[in-house]
């Protein structure tokens, strides 16, 4: 267990730069979360931490640690593959006990580490079964365990629960994110799918072609998004193209006023080019809500039903559409074709 | 309605089974019926059913000396096919550059695409007493004398290894190609060094082409008759060498078809003691 620190960390494939010039600290015991599409560079940085991929340029520390230039197999960390990688010819306690085999632990003590392994991923009573008789589920606690029976600087997961199906996602989610807290482990998570990453991780990095496009905790990221690839990459987003008027005021080019109060200081000295604001903040209804700040007016064009929420799409008197989250409302059911009022607050309300 | 579901597949099969009860099964078994007849010095052989035939081969020292150097040259070329033959197939089997890599799969099985005897006419101008080898020592002043390569055990065995490293290589390439990188990957992060990581994760997993190449090559090198024949000469003799001459020079078909059935029978039974054992050790494959 660390502090994991990347200094200028660099990664070019001949003239194809994978990541450029990153510098991130993973503070001892938190759970980090590098999150982009495919090809941004994620999971470049994940195997150059591990020793399986060279860096080109840069350092990496583990705590006092510089372990740049050593092979993964004196690194000390735990990597969980995004297909398991469970040896196929060893049972689940050979593949658990096998990292600390390498270290040379005697008898008596691997037997124990093994077993109180399997008791942290409730799978005691498998010990003996071959990883092909296991569910994708359990192969995925056995991963996980022989991750972290060798106690590591840094626990890496590659696109951990991709393999699974929704409901068994959330449920090991919720048991990462336990294990990690109990053990304090210091965890890197490389994955693309935003809601895995904002339930996971204490902290985000949104990566993009090889750089990073914002470090923050799931709500920064989620009502400041620093750019307009971070705001249509987490969540769903309205935009409308235009320019700052006043301080708190956006104009679009169809010749609406926004008040905005989120404006990220990644934007810098650019100057913002969208507003945004999040389907599910906004209000609509036949009259206006007076109590919030933005107001405009349009005709529903599109209904469709979500379960938990509908989603409506509204075409605005300027052709432009916006995209609208809201609970159905059986007492007065708005139809395709009626007039509505959309209205959200300046809190709600950002520029990229 | 009639269901004639299951019988397509044997009537897809017929033609090969026709093909090999005449081509195989059939000479087989009047085979076996010779080498229960006598020999006649006179007339061929004559109508019998005695066992004298094999008694002759396991009662004389000779005949049973040829068959233990027979077995053993078999079992060190596959030995030293296997060890040759891995890191080639893993250097293969992990080359990204799919051109390079055709083409070296490709000049790996180019040995097969010429005779045995042309290949193995190559070696004897490289072994030979004023062959390539020895001109090269003594031209270089490390030998006075041509060294004797060709006609001995040493010679057989390079060139037997020669002729069977495709069959091992191509054997091991397959299987190795199955194996995903990430298992040696998860063993090196989890603290193997390299050459462990190879013992413990790479060979288990590889123990299937292992085995199928080396049953392959033991059953190549068990039979080989024109490397043994032309690089062992005289004076280094193998069984396959044998029974072709007890036909064609002593006419004792009789003899040489029971020494036949003597070569198959050990070929057999060491492969299905090799995979018995195999299987027990290393579970099924």
């Amino acid at each position: 267990m660390a502090k994991i620190a990347l200094t200028n960390l660099e990664k070019r494939f001949g003239s194809f730069v994978a990541v450029e010039s990153l510098s991130l600290d993973i503070a001892d015991g938190e759970f980090l979360a590098l999150l982009g599409p495919s090809g941004c560079g994620k999971t470049t940085i994940l195997r150059m931490i591990s020793g399986l991929t060279d860096a080109t340029g840069g350092r990496i520390h583990f705590g006092a640690r510089d372990v740049t230039d050593l092979p993964p197999y004196a690194r000390n960390i735990g990597l969980v593959f995004q297909g398991y990688a469970l040896f196929p010819h060893m049972t689940v306690a050979q593949n658990v006990a096998f990292g600390l085999e390498m270290r040379a632990l005697d008898r008596g003590e691997i037997g124990r580490r093994v077993q109180s392994a399997l008791e942290t991923v409730q799978l005691t009573g498998l010990a003996g079964r071959l990883p092909r008789q296991l569910s994708g589920g359990q192969q995925q606690r056995v991963a996980l365990a022989r991750a972290i029976v060798i106690r590591p600087d840094a626990l890496l997961l590659d696109e951990p629960l991709s393999a699974l199906d929704a409901k068994l996602r959330q449920e090991l989610r919720q048991e990462i994110r336990r294990l990690q807290r109990s053990l304090g482990i210091t965890t890197i998570c490389v994955t693309h799918d935003q809601e895995e990453a904002l339930s996971l991780a204490s902290r985000l990095v949104v990566m993009h072609q090889g750089r990073i496009e914002q470090i923050g905790t799931p709500s920064d990221l989620y009502e400041s998004p620093a750019s307009r690839f971070v705001a249509e990459f987490i969540g769903k987003s309205n935009f409308l193209d235009g320019h700052v008027g006043a301080p708190d005021e956006f104009v679009t080019k169809s010749g609406f006023l926004f008040r905005f109060q989120r404006r990220s200081a990644a934007v810098g000295s650019r100057a913002p080019t969208s507003v945004g604001f999040r389907p599910e903040k906004i209000e609509m209804g036949r009259g206006r809500n007076a109590a919030l700040a933005n107001h405009v007016e349009g005709k529903v064009d599109a209904i469709t039903y979500l379960g938990a929420t509908t989603e409506y799409e509204v075409r605005l008197p300027s052709l432009e559409r916006l995209t609208v989250h809201a609970a159905d409302s059986s007492a007065d059911p708005i139809a395709i074709g009626d007039n509505v009022t959309l209205s959200w607050s300046s809190e709600a309300t950002f520029v990229v | 309605m009639r269901d004639d579901a299951g019988l397509r597949p044997f009537s897809l099969l017929s033609p090969a089974v026709l093909v090999i009860t005449i081509g195989l099964l059939l000479p087989m078994t009047m085979m076996f019926r010779f080498s229960l007849n006598r020999y006649s010095a006179n007339e061929l052989m004559t109508q019998a059913l005695t066992l004298s035939n094999y008694a002759r081969f396991f009662g004389d020292a000779f005949y049973l000396g040829i068959l233990a150097k027979t077995i053993a040259v078999a079992l060190a070329s596959t030995v030293v096919a296997l060890v040759l033959g891995v890191p080639a197939a893993y250097f293969l089997a992990r080359l990204s550059t799919p051109r390079l890599k055709s083409a070296l799969i490709l000049m790996t099985v180019v040995p097969l695409l010429m005779g045995n005897s042309v290949r193995t006419a190559g070696w004897m101008v490289l072994l030979g007493d004023r062959g390539l080898c020895n001109a090269i020592l003594i031209f270089l002043g490390i030998r006075e004398e041509p060294l004797r390569i060709l006609y001995t055990g040493k010679a057989v065995l390079i060139a037997l290894v020669a002729a069977i490293l495709p069959y091992m290589i191509i054997s091991l390439q397959s299987v190795l190609e199955g194996i995903e990188r990430v298992y040696e990957e998860a063993a090196l992060t989890l603290g193997a060094h390299p050459a462990t990581m190879f013992r413990r994760v790479l060979l288990p997993m590889l123990m299937p082409g292992i085995f199928s190449g080396s049953l392959l090559c033991f059953i190549l090198a068990m039979n080989a008759y024109a490397t043994p024949l032309l690089i062992g000469g005289p004076t280094f003799q193998m069984m396959a060498p044998l029974v072709y001459q007890q036909l064609t020079k002593v006419f004792d078909w009789p003899f040489a078809s029971s020494m036949a059935f003597v070569l198959m029978a050990v070929t057999l039974a060491s492969v299905v003691l090799s995979s018995v054992f195999i299987q027990n050790r290393y579970g099924r494959l």
